[in-house]
């Protein structure tokens, strides 16, 4: 009992710097998806926040306040130009989404190679920090403080309830007065910039390399798509499914010493729970309780507008 | 005060319109975003060039134009039903696991005669592919999880699981000299590439009567009509007494398997054995093809134009990394996202003015 107590406590510590970025980036797409934007780029989101923090690592000295400003500077002015364009013409949501994830894959892919031929010439250099237990720990504490900031700022404020309002049905809350589109836009603000940081948190505080398949090819946008949807992008539950993920996803490694499965199964194992908890969730009375936004990546606009 | 004024056209602008905007824009930002991203290592003339050399050597670029060509088509039937298919990668993928195993698990497969193989193997991979969109399908139609994560998360599991299977040890499929491979499939199945292309007269028979076949179910039968009902207006389709569910399943399925054919046509036709790891070896055709439906505008006669100009796009990709370097530019594999990025963003932002005029007016 002491050993299984003893090995849940390591993968908890260990894992906690996937905890932070998985929490930061489906807190910021749950943010987002209230105010009715379907951010269906979020995985190529992930590929460039992670992308660009290693850009900053290794081109600014491991200097850890550009390599969390970068990627959250450039996420949210993707962000931003996408609820502009959502909210102010009928465009597809998805369309728009998935298109702009296989462009930032792209950019991914031209962007990290170059720092990465830099990375190979010093030969001491680590992008981002190892974090000690303490830090880790404070990390834990940190996300549990912005989690119950997060619910009181979207249940408690007004600028929180317009972002609700506007992801549940647009046509009607612009009729009682709530301006539509400056709520998408600060939802998109400090949503995709809370996209960023995670990616920032992956790259500094747990992968610390970057090769196309720990960042572009990995699939952790979509584990964070699946964190933020299983916890009914509610602050507090996601902190829940967060800390699921981030631990079923360090442990798949130790999945194989313990079990013997082999290593591809288990790369596979998030992929399949993530799949199994959206099903759960849609199955379950789960869907009514933390339901969607009903306006959730629905085409607004409105015919003769103005700005 | 700046006002944005949209209003619906009185009359659609043609609808090849769009694409052609699409693609040409595309292209420019493409070439914007590589001319700066690489330290002006790759000039617009390079770029221009790159996808020059694909569009005018339709040789070189056949058989990915033949397969992308089956993907777009596959797509498109799912995504007139208004699904989003994103897991054609997993389909494709699972197909071309799936003769494998068979041809090196039960030897008969390869016995018959060479037509009779092939067809057998062309039917498994029908069957693998519709099993495996079948499973996301039934998710969507009968649970309501979302048909676009779910299918994507379904090809990372593809992935892995085939990376998994390849590499078992003491298995018929393993290389014999020890490669992350399988063996190469039997000659009996690989298809004789025409010689000066890289096509066979296989690959292009299929791709015709797949594209037939399509046509026929989307324009001539109830299930067709169903799915394209289902795309359009759902409460039409429940209240007229047809299962949502069971027409939303179907068309995943459908789609999945065409797709799957794809995939045994590019081990016969192209490679004749899987490179693990899937995730980093493939070609993503399952991706491009989503670009080759959009561009087609959901019109079949289009998918063949559209999967020609992707194509290039994709070759282009390979030219650029051949006449600039990996080394001195930076230009990997991933240039190939940044054009098919581009272009799908241009084009989910101008079909709106299909049917939309946009006025800024000051």
């Amino acid at each position: 009992m002491d050993a299984a107590l003893t090995g849940f406590l390591d993968i908890l510590i260990s894992s906690g710097g996937l905890f932070v970025a998985f929490y930061l980036m489906a807190l910021g797409h749950s943010i987002v998806e209230k105010s009715g934007i379907l951010n269906l780029a979020i995985d190529g989101m992930f590929a460039l926040s992670a992308t660009l923090a290693f850009f900053a690592d290794v081109y600014y000295g491991n200097d850890l306040l550009k390599s969390f400003l970068l990627p959250a500077v450039v996420i949210a002015l993707f962000g931003l130009f996408m609820a502009f364009v959502l909210t102010k013409f009928p465009v597809s949501h998805g369309a728009v989404g998935l298109s702009l994830m296989f462009l930032m894959y792209g950019l991914s892919s031209v962007i990290g190679y170059g720092p990465r031929i830099v990375q190979a010439t010093m030969p001491n250099f680590s992008p981002g920090v190892s974090l000690s237990l303490e830090e880790r720990i404070a990390g834990y504490l940190t996300m549990v403080a912005l989690s119950i900031f997060a619910y009181w700022f979207i249940e408690k404020t007004k600028i929180g309830v317009s972002i609700k309002a506007s992801g549940e049905d647009p046509a009607a809350a612009e009729a009682l007065g709530v301006n539509v589109l400056a709520s998408r836009l600060v939802a998109a603000a400090i949503g995709f910039s809370m996209i960023g940081f995670g990616g920032a948190a992956y790259m500094n505080f747990y992968v610390r390399l970057w090769d196309e398949r720990a960042v572009i090819l990995s699939g952790y946008g979509w584990l964070a798509f699946s964190i933020a949807l299983s916890g009914g992008r509610h602050p507090l539950v996601v902190l829940l499914t967060s800390l699921i993920f981030s631990m079923l996803v360090h442990s798949s490694l130790q999945l194989v010493a313990w079990y013997g499965i082999s290593r591809e199964l288990s790369y596979s194992l998030p992929f399949i729970v993530a799949i199994i908890s959206m099903t759960i969730y849609m199955a379950t009375p789960l869907r009514r309780l933390l339901a969607s936004p009903k306006g959730l990546g629905r085409i607004y606009f409105r015919e003769e507008r103005t700005v | 005060m700046v006002s944005i004024v949209v209003v619906r056209r009185v009359k659609p602008v043609p609808y090849f319109i769009v694409p052609i905007l699409a693609l040409l824009i595309g292209i420019g930002v493409s070439i914007v975003i590589l001319f700066f991203l690489t330290g002006y290592m790759v000039q617009p003339m390079d770029v221009l060039v790159s996808i020059w050399t694909g569009l005018t050597q339709p040789n070189v670029i056949a058989n990915i134009f033949l397969i992308l060509t089956i993907v777009g088509f596959s797509l498109a039937m799912s995504f007139k039903g208004g699904l989003y298919n994103i897991g054609g990668e997993g389909q494709f993928w699972m197909a071309a696991w799936m003769i494998v195993w068979l041809v090196f698990t039960t030897p008969i497969i390869v016995s018959q005669t060479p037509l009779v193989s092939k067809l057998v193997a062309l039917a498994t991979g029908f069957v693998a592919g519709f099993a495996w969109g079948l499973l996301a399908g039934i998710l969507r139609g009968y649970v309501g999880v979302d048909e676009v994560p779910l299918t994507l998360m379904m090809n990372y599991v593809a992935y892995y699981l085939i990376d998994w299977l390849v590499m078992l040890p003491g298995r018929p499929w393993r290389d014999i000299y020890g490669y992350a491979k399988t063996r190469s499939l039997p000659q009996t199945l690989q298809y004789s590439i025409i010689p000066g292309t890289t096509v066979s007269v296989e690959m292009i028979l299929v791709t015709i009567v797949i594209g037939f076949l399509i046509w026929l179910i989307l324009d001539f039968t109830r299930l067709g009509l169903t799915i394209k009902i289902h795309g359009s207006n759902v409460n039409l389709l429940r209240s007229a007494g047809y299962s949502v569910p069971l027409t939303a399943a179907l068309a995943l399925a459908l789609s999945g398997g065409f797709i799957g054919i794809a995939g045994i046509l590019y081990l016969c036709g192209v490679t004749p054995s899987i490179r693990i790891p899937v995730e980093t070896t493939t070609s993503g055709f399952g991706y491009l093809g989503i670009l080759v439906t959009w561009l087609s505008m959901l019109e079949l006669f289009a998918v063949p134009i559209a999967a020609y100009v992707v194509s290039s796009l994709y070759n282009a990709g390979f030219t650029l990394m051949a006449i600039k370097g990996t080394q001195q530019a930076g230009v990997t594999a991933g240039v190939t996202n940044v054009f098919m990025g581009s272009v799908l963003l241009m084009y989910a932002l101008l079909i709106t003015i299909s049917e939309y005029e946009i006025r800024i007016v000051w």
